[in-house]
């Protein structure tokens, strides 16, 4: 695996001498070319080109209007109505307790974007030595609205991933071959739509500002909408997104000093720690009767897609609203890359993930080395989300500081 | 099929120029405030879309607002409803609010009254008009506190405590609630099985002691028997195990608060701890002491105004027919923004509203529901806007 450098497939004297706008785009060719160096074996490349065409190419996400796709999945029904998985069964049962009402959040809380007091993010979190360094000098007031702007774009996220999480919810409830699993399955298409209710009140009411779809976001979400295999769109998206955003979201809940943001986060958390343990109590049994070839072939998949996610995530959508024109893509990306709470983010988002990926049996000696390699292994260790209920998990995040020491 | 294809790839086209040209898609989806709370309370117009029979003298109605969303409702709030005609205006407090369009309140019929029959009458469909939420009687739930709650509540009075306490329920997992509820019998309950089978799945967080004051074939799940006299509240308090660090909330019938507020009071309750709503309205009071005009004299800053005040104005009625720049803004008694220190004489106020015990203890006043017994002198303190 080699690491995305893109601005290494230009030369940098080569690149200075060029006009900003036409730096930016050969560093968006770069990092085109980078991804379709990154990506290692031949059948994940197969399965995320055409996405990475819709997605990066031709930028569906960001075209203004819905995207239309012909679903390719198999979905069953079973009319003997069996009780065919105790532990989905308990699920089921655990998730209808756990509902709650988007509407009983405390909304009447006043979000001041102009109080020099309100932390969404903490005001330390970017590296802005990076953006002075290129010319760009911000005043304290900027430096908050910067944060402020870092924040919407993640929540943003959060609400595309939402979105697309629902509409997969509801595919793998279709499809999921045990009868327990569809009335979880259920609930969680519940829950989705509650997420995306909460996320998209809030960006609207509180912080005014929705950014587009990330295109790495996308192209993830339509590769998965559009794969025929159940076990994929379960790997996909109750283990690897899911799980993803089960440490995105924990990290802004440990960081937010917003009261009403932290009580949204902490309701979300408790929903996708089900979430996640309906992933894996779905494929630990699946994995185990799959030939060696297709365990290896989702193995790898989930490896490479894991590392997709943890460069990729640069933020852009923020950069082009603030400083297109102002100052280099690439110096953009080297300030995501340096911040602190970025960096946190993108290590603490596989906290979460590690331990499922060993539980559902997708780690290998031979991909073990691999994460280690790439610095993950460490959290292989921790509890997997059958082990971990969402409370616990909440209870964990209020005793952790507030930047961890691989972070600092 | 072939023209949304075509279609596509026309945007296609156009997205992949735009790129390589190094123009870049919008950035934001969207921004500016969408939806949300409105930042002044108004008046806006609403539909009955629900009728229930809650008790032979008691109905809910689900309102919704033809002007769009209303603020979120904190639990405890009210709204204010005007009917078409000229019926005085009314408070309600709000039970539930399924959609921000839409608030649940609950109406007791008394039988001279001015407004509770023709609200009885109503049906679906018939509109009217409310103002809303408004109010300081409120729990904001606060999912990390761990909190003792003692409501206690007469009749009618149940309303707002079955928003508190449902709002608690779910936000504040780690609190817990006793209601002592009084009514005449079960079959006078408001809300009865809504709360039995709340206490039932609270896991023992909520405890529902129903005061009936006739025995009937319904009332086995009665506590006791009897009216919410002292004795009666020594007894159920007492059942309730509620240590004097619980917050109470009261709210009901006159005697009821009073009663309520003596035994609190002797068991170390502190004031702080105590809060109430009050319903019902001042003109009785107005008409046996002050009936007649008043001369009202105000300072707003430096300046002194003085005009009169007609038996039927409110305070910041007769200011605004005298061109007195008072402050004010919701005119409902909820916001507080016309509040006022009371220098000399007498007023009495519309219920509810939004005064605190403490602030009705230090002379505060409201100017917009308040109405003069006597003369008085009364000192605009701050220009402010609404809390």
């Amino acid at each position: 695996m080699k690491k995305a450098d893109s601005t290494a497939l230009f030369s940098a004297r080569m690149l200075e001498k060029l006009p900003l706008p036409v730096r930016n785009s050969l560093d968006r060719y770069g990092e085109w070319l980078g991804l379709a160096r990154e990506v290692e074996t031949v059948a994940v490349a197969k399965s995320l080109a055409p996405s990475s065409l819709r997605g990066l190419i031709l930028r569906r996400g960001k075209q203004g209007v819905p995207t239309e796709f012909q679903a390719s999945h198999r979905a069953s029904i079973d009319w003997s109505c069996p009780s065919d998985q105790p532990e989905m069964a308990e699920l089921y049962a655990r998730a209808k307790r756990g509902q709650w009402d988007g509407d009983s959040l405390p909304w009447h809380t006043s979000v001041d974007l102009d109080d020099p007091n309100l932390h969404l993010l903490p005001i330390d979190g970017l590296d802005i030595g990076v953006l002075e360094r290129n010319g760009v000098k911000l005043n304290a007031k900027e430096i908050q609205k910067l944060t402020q702007s870092m924040a919407a774009w993640m929540l943003s996220q959060f609400l595309h991933g939402e979105q697309g999480a629902l509409m997969a919810a509801a595919q793998v409830t279709e499809c999921v071959p045990f009868f327990d699993g569809k009335l979880y399955g259920a609930t969680q298409v519940v829950d989705e739509g509650r997420h995306v209710e909460v996320f998209r009140r809030y960006l609207d009411e509180k912080l005014e500002k929705t950014y587009q779809i990330n295109d790495n976001l996308f192209v993830i979400i339509d590769a998965l909408m559009r794969d025929a295999r159940w076990d994929m769109k379960f790997l996909g998206m109750q283990i690897m997104v899911e799980g993803l955003a089960l440490g995105a979201f924990s990290i802004m809940y440990k960081m937010t000093a917003e009261p009403l943001l932290k009580t949204l986060l902490k309701y979300v958390i408790q929903d996708e720690a089900r979430h996640v343990h309906y992933g894996v109590v779905a494929l630990r049994e699946h994995i185990k009767e799959l030939s060696e070839r297709e365990r290896r072939e989702r193995e790898q998949w989930t490896f490479e897609v894991a590392l997709l996610m943890r460069n990729r995530f640069m933020a852009y959508e923020v950069y082009e609203e603030w400083f297109e024109g102002r100052m280099p893509r690439a110096a953009w990306r080297e300030m995501i890359e340096s911040s602190p709470a970025m960096r946190e983010f993108r290590q603490v988002m596989f906290s979460r993930l590690m331990p499922n990926l060993r539980e559902i049996g997708l780690m290998s000696p031979k991909v073990t080395a691999d994460y280690d390699r790439v610095g993950l292994l460490k959290y292989a260790s921790g509890a997997s989300a059958s082990q971990l209920t969402g409370e616990a998990m909440v209870a964990a995040l209020e005793q952790s500081p507030r930047w961890s020491a691989s972070a600092a | 099929m072939f023209n949304g294809r075509l279609q596509q790839w026309s945007r296609d086209l156009r997205s992949l120029s735009r790129t390589l040209l190094g123009q870049p898609a919008p950035a934001l989806l969207r921004s500016g405030r969408v939806g949300g709370a409105p930042a002044v309370v108004r008046m806006v117009r609403a539909t009955v879309v629900t009728r229930t029979v809650e008790t032979p003298d008691a109905i809910s109605l689900e309102l919704r607002s033809l002007d769009g969303a209303l603020p979120a409702a904190l639990p405890g709030q009210f709204v204010t409803v005007e009917l078409d005609g000229d019926a005085p205006k009314r408070a309600y407090s709000i039970v539930a609010q399924p959609a921000p369009e839409r608030v649940v309140i609950a109406v007791k019929r008394i039988a001279d009254g001015a407004v509770s029959p023709q609200m009885h009458a109503l049906q679906v469909g018939e509109t009217l008009r409310l103002r809303g939420p408004l109010g300081l009687f409120v729990v904001e739930p606060d999912i990390a506190r761990a909190q003792q709650y003692l409501a206690i509540a007469g009749g009618s009075g149940i309303t707002p405590m079955v928003a508190i306490i449902e709002a608690l329920l779910v936000l504040e997992p780690q609190s817990r609630i006793a209601l002592i509820y009084g009514n005449r019998s079960a079959a006078d309950t408001m809300f009865r099985s809504r709360l039995r089978d709340a206490a039932a799945r609270s896991n023992g967080r909520l405890r529902v002691q129903f005061v009936d004051e006739a025995w009937t074939a319904d009332s086995t799940e009665t506590s006791s028997q009897g009216r919410l006299d002292e004795a009666t509240l020594q007894r159920e308090i007492d059942h309730a195990g509620m240590a004097a660090t619980a917050i109470a909330l009261l709210c009901g019938p006159t005697a009821v608060m009073q009663h309520a507020r003596n035994v609190l009071r002797g068991r170390g309750f502190a004031e702080s701890q105590i809060r109430e709503e009050r319903f019902g309205t001042p003109q009785a009071t107005v008409r046996s002491r002050g009936a007649g005009t008043h001369t009202a004299a105000v300072f707003v800053g430096t300046q002194r105004y003085q005009f009169t005040v007609a038996p039927t104005q409110t305070l910041l009625e007769g200011a605004q027919a005298a061109n007195v720049p008072m402050p004010s803004s919701c005119t409902m008694g909820g916001c507080g923004a016309c509040g006022i220190d009371v220098e000399q004489g007498e007023l009495v106020h519309d219920e509810p509203n939004c005064l605190t015990v403490a602030e009705r203890a230090s002379g505060k006043g409201l100017a917009c529901v308040a109405r003069l017994v006597s003369d008085c002198v009364v000192r605009v303190p701050n220009q402010r806007g609404p809390r």
